[in-house]
């Protein structure tokens, strides 16, 4: 496989991903149909940022932001069979399964262990010890202003740690889970080893105050942008959004099973941090995962990074014990 | 990746009994949980080796499954099977044709391990929801000997009226409300086991869904192969 050149690297050499966005094939069907996938995208942003913009103070609270997260992640799970991306990638009752208990964990135990040692604790307490409050820098700015903030603070952590596992061996071993899924659905986003969703889950957005409506603005780019990052549905999705916004091609890359590929498209929401950074490949690709595209087990994802982490250290400490234990003298040879 | 070699978790059938499928001995009272049986009727004239011949490309096909032929009996085991491998649910199984009440017939027993973890998954979140009333239980008595400690801390932490930039009340979006009396400053959620017990009773659904879906597709999936569709 030759592969594309895309800035200094070769992006499909081990595994097929198309490059570019005239070589992603657009929604085919009728008007109405290519109308809908070609608007429904925008329409839905703005209209829950005019909904969390105007709506009373008795409707405009978290409770309300879970409903309609639940609601339309089953509209989108709906739209997933009307339209789908690709048919290799169609729902399996053993994967909604699979897919709903990694959500499930997310919902009820990490949330425990979160109010534990999640950053909110780890902030909280730094508070305390020091004796400061939250940093009201933001709260004297415009609603959509604190909105994005919130989200690009967030998101731009998250970029840094979700590179930082693609590059440094410990903290990939905890990411590696994620990257054995094999297919993108609107609940793969959860799939993962519970270390790996703690740890992205960090964010430095603690330190500082904001208007509460701020955070149901800034929740509206993860329901409306970042839900879309694992979804099987083929939208045609404007040129504008593609430029600012993480979209599942992006992410599809990022699934690629060409390796070059995986290592491109860090963000959740905002991709033009990986513009930043030179990191954004743009196109997609259907064969996705580890080893060939072997799906990992959940027994595997939840014990890979400790089994594979010890495998590693024996294996260290056995290369130094075969060249002489801690003694960095070469061994001499016997003749 | 077909390939004939015997996996070592499988044994065959032996013997004279070789054409009967595994009834699960003792484990037959529970083994349902898990477990996939049936028969599927032969299309009129086709002998038993022409039978295992149309049901084994099911095998031969898939990625990381191995399986074995013999005397009329087809065993087969997965390790981490594609997502849309037709029988990624039934990682282990046997396939044996046999004489059943109207003719022959191709009986079959497959087991799953993701059924059986899906029957489990409600109590594993009900555990969960205990777990969470627990640390909420553990955290409200610390919280709360640690206002005895500090009152007027607590009394610092309370929460300042914070108003709109004139941009948004120009916009016209609502003003936020004023703290109400002991609301403190604290954005925490109270804890709740409700989260966990809607997810037990999501599992218990899919179970139900699982239980007769998986099943159901299997038979259609042999019906087709067996009239060479």
């Amino acid at each position: 496989m030759a592969g594309v050149q895309v800035g200094n690297r070769i992006i499909g050499a081990d595994s097929p991903v198309t490059i570019g966005w005239e070589n992603v094939p657009k929604v085919e069907g009728g008007p109405f149909k290519r109308a809908f996938f070609t608007w429904f995208q925008p329409t839905v942003l703005f209209a829950l940022i005019l909904f969390w913009y105007y709506a009373p103070n008795d409707i405009a609270k978290a409770s309300t932001a879970l409903y309609i997260g639940i609601g339309f992640k089953v509209f989108l799970l709906a739209l997933e069979w009307v339209n789908p991306r690709f048919r290799s990638w169609q729902l399996t009752w053993k994967e909604l399964v699979t897919d709903l208990f990694y959500v499930g964990l997310g919902y009820t135990i990490l949330r425990v262990v979160d109010s534990f040692i999640g950053s909110d604790a780890i902030i909280t307490a730094i508070q305390g010890s020091f004796d400061f409050g939250k940093l009201n820098w933001f709260t004297g700015l415009p609603l959509l202003v604190q909105a994005f903030l919130i989200s690009f603070i967030f998101d731009f952590g998250q970029y840094w740690m979700h590179r930082g596992m693609h590059n440094w061996y410990p903290l990939w071993l905890t990411h590696a889970p994620h990257h054995y899924i094999t297919q993108l659905n609107i609940n793969k986003g959860a799939v993962g080893n519970p270390v790996e969703l703690f740890l992205i889950g960090l964010g430095i957005g603690g330190f500082f105050d904001f208007l509460p409506r701020a955070f149901l603005l800034a929740g509206t780019f993860g329901m409306a942008v970042s839900t879309y990052q694992h979804i099987n549905v083929r939208f045609n999705t404007p040129a504008w959004w593609r430029f600012i916004f993480n979209t599942t091609e992006h992410h599809s890359v990022h699934h690629s099973q060409d390796y070059e590929a995986s290592r491109s498209n860090y963000s959740g929401t905002w991709i033009f941090i990986d513009r930043i950074f030179g990191t954004c490949v743009d196109g997609e690709a259907e064969l996705l995962g580890m080893e060939g595209g072997r799906r990992m087990s959940i027994r595997e994802a939840m014990h890979f990074p400790f089994s594979e982490g010890w495998k590693s250290i024996r294996a260290r400490l056995g290369r130094r014990t075969t060249t002489g234990g801690f003694d960095d003298h070469a061994a001499i040879p016997a003749e | 990746m077909a390939s004939s070699a015997w996996p070592e978790s499988a044994t065959p059938i032996s013997g004279g009994e070789q054409r009967t499928v595994r009834d699960g001995g003792n484990l037959r009272l529970i083994d349902w949980i898990w477990t996939a049986r049936g028969e599927v009727p032969l299309p009129d004239g086709l002998s038993a080796d022409e039978a295992l011949d149309r049901i084994e490309p099911i095998f031969a096909e898939a990625p990381r499954t191995s399986y074995v032929r013999e005397a009329g009996t087809l065993h087969y085991a997965k390790k981490d099977p594609a997502a849309q491998d037709t029988l990624s649910a039934f990682e282990k199984g046997t396939l044996a044709v046999d004489v059943g009440a109207a003719g022959p017939v191709v009986r079959y027993r497959l087991t799953s391990r993701i059924l059986l973890f899906c029957f489990l998954l409600p109590l594993l979140f009900i555990g969960f929801g205990q777990i969470t009333l627990a640390a909420g239980e553990y955290q409200k008595a610390k919280a709360e000997a640690k206002a005895k400690a500090e009152p007027e801390k607590a009394k610092k932490d309370e929460k300042k009226v914070l108003e709109l930039h004139p941009i948004d009340k120009m916009l016209g979006a609502p003003a936020p409300e004023k703290p109400k009396d002991g609301e403190g400053g604290s954005r925490k959620r109270k804890p709740s086991a409700t989260a966990a017990y809607v997810f037990a009773g999501f599992f218990v659904i899919l179970y139900l869904v699982g239980r007769f879906l998986e099943p159901w597709l299997v038979r259609r999936l042999l019906r087709r192969k067996l009239s060479g569709a």
